[in-house]
């Protein structure tokens, strides 16, 4: 049965290790935090408890033992040492294959295991770590060392004396479900000493005065005896006596007037009492006597046969988890969904059928509210794949002798997490050649007068409906001659071109271009900023490089955040179909409200005061101006912190459109991001604002170039 | 009247083993993902046992319980903990925090079970 919440325990168990790791890396900087330290602790121990739960036992070895260490630093036993942080690290990737492997089975795993306990052991003193067997380590029937096996077999008469303290109650014992679990070990016969008890004025309640006391045949164990108080040890006094042999329990005779004399006086039985049954000869109780005769444990109350009651408050569940490939399931049925019901609307409308076109529209809202929904489902947070990086900067700075810092800022955004997983072999690229080819030594650092600590620093924000992701270091930076030089001997440029620094720099993201002189252990094996720049571009994303000599580098990532549903605004351009991203729409403006400027030097006019570039998309697109400027339309387009003017000829309406890509022939257009089947069918372009302004402005360049 | 059982461990896995073991024997079960969280069930609803893990964010095991304690209507409910070794030490902090019982991890259904029966009947 445990076997279908394996799968849920592998799952929590890397969960559990990923917040471990991230506490180790806060650990490091601050290695008094106690409350770190909690932290490491209970989840090591969930894993621990959890491996034996579910059949990884190993796992529950091995951590039990790193667990240990995390115990002795809580009681201050031991101090946290950088060798312990990295051979915890080194533990946890560890776990991780145990997490795969589960049961260790070849000797070389297992002797591997112990070579791993063994070095995880030399924190703490011999004998504290175990190598528990989780099948033996589980309940010790008594805390008594367990008694040597009784020579004779078959029933044995006990007594066994209870007597309670006077504050049993108060931890939520019933002392009478003991004398139960006693008689159900076999034949009892009870009594009850009352004299204790107070007279009905001086009545409390919860103090408890009775003691008690059962002669009880049993072919048990006296440590099944001792068991039913185990969890009442300390707080009772019990006395187990073996009796003679003998039918004492259902003795009619001699014993009803024994403990009734026992229970009238108050005078507790011995041993010595019972010595009359010895005398008698009776044969040995017969064994076919159920050992569960008594009527009063027969009654096994915990089993319900009764239907399953629903559970009423324990569905109030916060989260929960779903398979990522649902979601992504989900979501392109509500992309399916969302051009069905374009198509639904424009049948609705040709209909005439108000009823009909009322009820399109009550559905269109659940659509978007469905695409919504399923679209902030799809986002999960950066934050869950920092520690990667920031695994990858400790390494690097052990590997490399550098010191290095990694540093997060905005690590709490979101992006649909499909870009997420095709950003993170980019990012750790980017990143390790930060740290190897950015940074510099620690002593060219000082010479250089900087921190001889290097930082890498991460930072994401929001930009549009876009993400922008940063990697930032303040290594030696790029020098734009060598790159040029670079460039021009591997045949990627004219060594006569004409750049800028920027795009200068940007020539590391050609293909066939390293920037590393040798290809060293980190980086640089084959994998170059092209391959980068690839896989970027594969998710809708634009990367490009700032660097300047000494101070440092920046990589920027801009990222869509989602790939597939957006809501746009239909236009129309000389007759034909185009799509705006909503989200980069400030405002639409009437010519008449704008005044354009009148000496007709450049493509601007002025808007509420502000000076503000247009673009005619007509000209752009078609290379003729738009026929009578008051008759069209101008979109106010976010750029950067700017505002951009479009002229269009008409706007046709808002829709949700599904971004398909181009294909391979068209990808390089990049001022289309993509284009969406409306609808009626028909085809519809859809326009990535920035991209149309930067190019616009690659235009106007080169016409000036021309005409100068 | 089924029993109602309310169980508190920061552990998913742990938690969904315990709840359908126990859902399968016909209690109701409540389930709360640590000390803090599962205050809110305590609002005076009849609840006939606790089952709690001792290691927990917010509000540990020892906490929940020494808390629970303090509330007329759960002073004397039977407070069972898990815990992984035998370690006397912690048991005896757990009892004397007012807890009834331990269930040692790892275990089966059979001894998760047999233990809430030595305290609920």
């Amino acid at each position: 049965m445990l076997d279908r919440f394996q799968q849920k325990f592998v799952e929590e168990a890397t969960d559990n290790v990923a917040s471990i790791e991230e506490a180790l890396f806060e650990l490091e900087s601050d290695p008094e935090n106690k409350e770190i330290i909690e932290r490491l602790f209970r989840s090591m121990h969930t894993i621990k408890g959890g491996g034996a739960m579910f059949g990884f036992n190993d796992l529950s070895t091995f951590t039990h033992n790193l667990e240990t260490i995390y115990d002795h630093i809580r009681n201050d036993k031991i101090k946290v040492t950088k060798d312990i942080i990295s051979l915890t690290f080194e533990s946890l990737d560890y776990i991780r294959q145990l997490l795969e492997m589960g049961q260790l089975t070849d000797p070389d795993d297992i002797a591997r295991q112990q070579d791993y306990i063994k070095r995880v052991q030399a924190h703490f003193a011999p004998g504290e770590g175990l190598y528990i067997n989780p099948n033996k380590a589980g309940q010790q029937s008594a805390a008594q060392p367990a008694q040597p096996q009784q020579e004779e077999s078959g029933p044995k008469n006990y007594l066994v004396n209870f007597e309670p303290f006077e504050n049993l109650l108060s931890n939520g014992t019933n002392p009478l479900f003991i004398i139960e679990d006693l008689m159900a070990l076999g034949e009892a016969k009870t009594v009850s000493y009352l004299q204790d008890v107070h007279s009905f004025s001086e009545f409390e309640p919860l103090a408890i005065k009775i003691k008690w006391q059962v002669v009880l045949n049993t072919d048990q164990d006296i440590n099944d005896i001792k068991d039913v108080f185990i969890f009442v040890e300390d707080d009772c006094k019990v006395e187990i006596t073996e009796l003679t042999q003998g039918d004492i329990v259902n003795n009619t005779d001699k014993l009803p007037d024994i403990l009734a004399k026992a229970h009238e006086s108050g005078n507790m039985l011995k041993k010595e009492d019972f010595e009359v049954f010895k005398t008698e000869k009776v044969a040995t109780p017969t064994p076919s006597v159920p050992q569960q005769a008594t009527s009063t444990a027969a009654a096994a109350p915990t089993k319900k046969t009764e239907a399953k009651p629903q559970q009423q408050e324990a569905a109030k569940i916060a989260t929960q988890r779903v398979a990522s490939a649902k979601i992504d399931e989900l979501v392109n049925a509500v992309g399916e969904l969302v051009t069905m019901q374009a198509q639904l609307n424009l049948i609705a409308s040709k209909s005439g059928n108000e009823a009909f076109a009322s009820i399109t529209e009550q559905m269109e809202k659940i659509t978007r509210q469905l695409r919504e929904t399923s679209f902030e489902m799809s986002l999960v947070p950066l934050q869950g794949e920092l520690i990667r990086f920031q695994r990858l900067v400790r390494d690097l700075s052990n590997k490399l002798g550098k010191e290095l810092e990694f540093v997060v800022e905005g690590g709490d955004i979101e992006l649909d997490k499909n870009i997420i997983e095709h950003l993170i072999d980019p990012l750790l690229h980017i990143i390790r050649n930060s740290g190897d080819h950015g940074i510099e030594m620690p002593e060219e650092r000082i010479k250089k007068g900087k921190d001889p600590k290097g930082t890498i620093l991460l930072k994401a924000f929001y930009s549009g409906s876009n993400v922008v992701i940063q990697i930032i270091d303040d290594g030696k930076g790029m020098d734009p001659a060598k790159i040029f030089a670079k460039a021009v001997e591997k045949g990627i440029i004219d060594k006569n071109a004409n750049l800028t620094k920027k795009e200068t720099l940007n020539l590391i993201f050609a293909s066939g271009f390293s920037t590393a002189e040798k290809i060293s252990d980190v980086s640089g094996r084959g994998v170059g900023m092209d391959v980068v720049r690839t896989k970027i571009q594969e998710v809708r994303g634009e990367v490009t490089v700032d660097s300047e000599v000494d101070k440092g580098t920046t990589l920027t990532l801009d990222i869509p955040l989602t790939l597939s549903i957006i809501d746009g605004l239909m236009t129309k351009i000389n007759g034909e179909q185009f799509i705006f991203p909503l989200s980069n729409i400030e405002r639409i403006l009437n010519p008449n409200e704008v005044k354009f400027n009148e000496n007709g030097v450049g493509n601007i006019f002025t808007y509420t005061g502000e000076q503000i570039l247009y673009i005619d998309l007509n000209k752009l697109f078609y290379d003729k101006p738009v026929e009578n400027i008051q008759n069209a339309k101008i979109l106010l387009v976010k750029n950067g912190d700017k505002k951009v003017g479009m002229i269009i000829d008409q706007i046709v309406g808002e829709y949700q459109i599904v971004v398909k890509p181009l294909g391979r022939f068209l990808r390089k257009v990049d001022m289309i991001s993509g284009a969406s089947v409306m609808g009626d069918g028909s085809l519809s372009l859809i326009i990535d604002t920035t991209r149309l302004v930067n190019y616009n402005a690659l235009q106007s360049k080169k016409k000036q170039a021309k005409q100068a | 009247m089924a029993k109602t059982v309310l169980i508190v461990d920061d552990s998913e896995s742990i938690r969904e083993v315990v709840n359908f073991t126990l859902q399968n024997e016909g209690y109701d079960v409540l389930v709360g993902v640590d000390g803090e969280d599962a205050l809110k069930f305590l609002d005076g609803r009849a609840i006939d046992i606790v089952i709690t893990d001792l290691h927990m964010p917010n509000l540990d095991g020892l906490g929940l319980i020494r808390k629970i304690r303090e509330m007329d209507a759960y002073k004397h409910i039977p407070i069972l903990f898990l815990t992984t070794e035998s370690q006397t030490e912690k048991k005896m902090e757990a009892k004397e925090a007012g807890a009834t019982g331990w269930i040692i991890k790892p275990f089966v259904p059979a001894k998760l079970l047999s233990a809430i029966s030595r305290v609920v009947r």
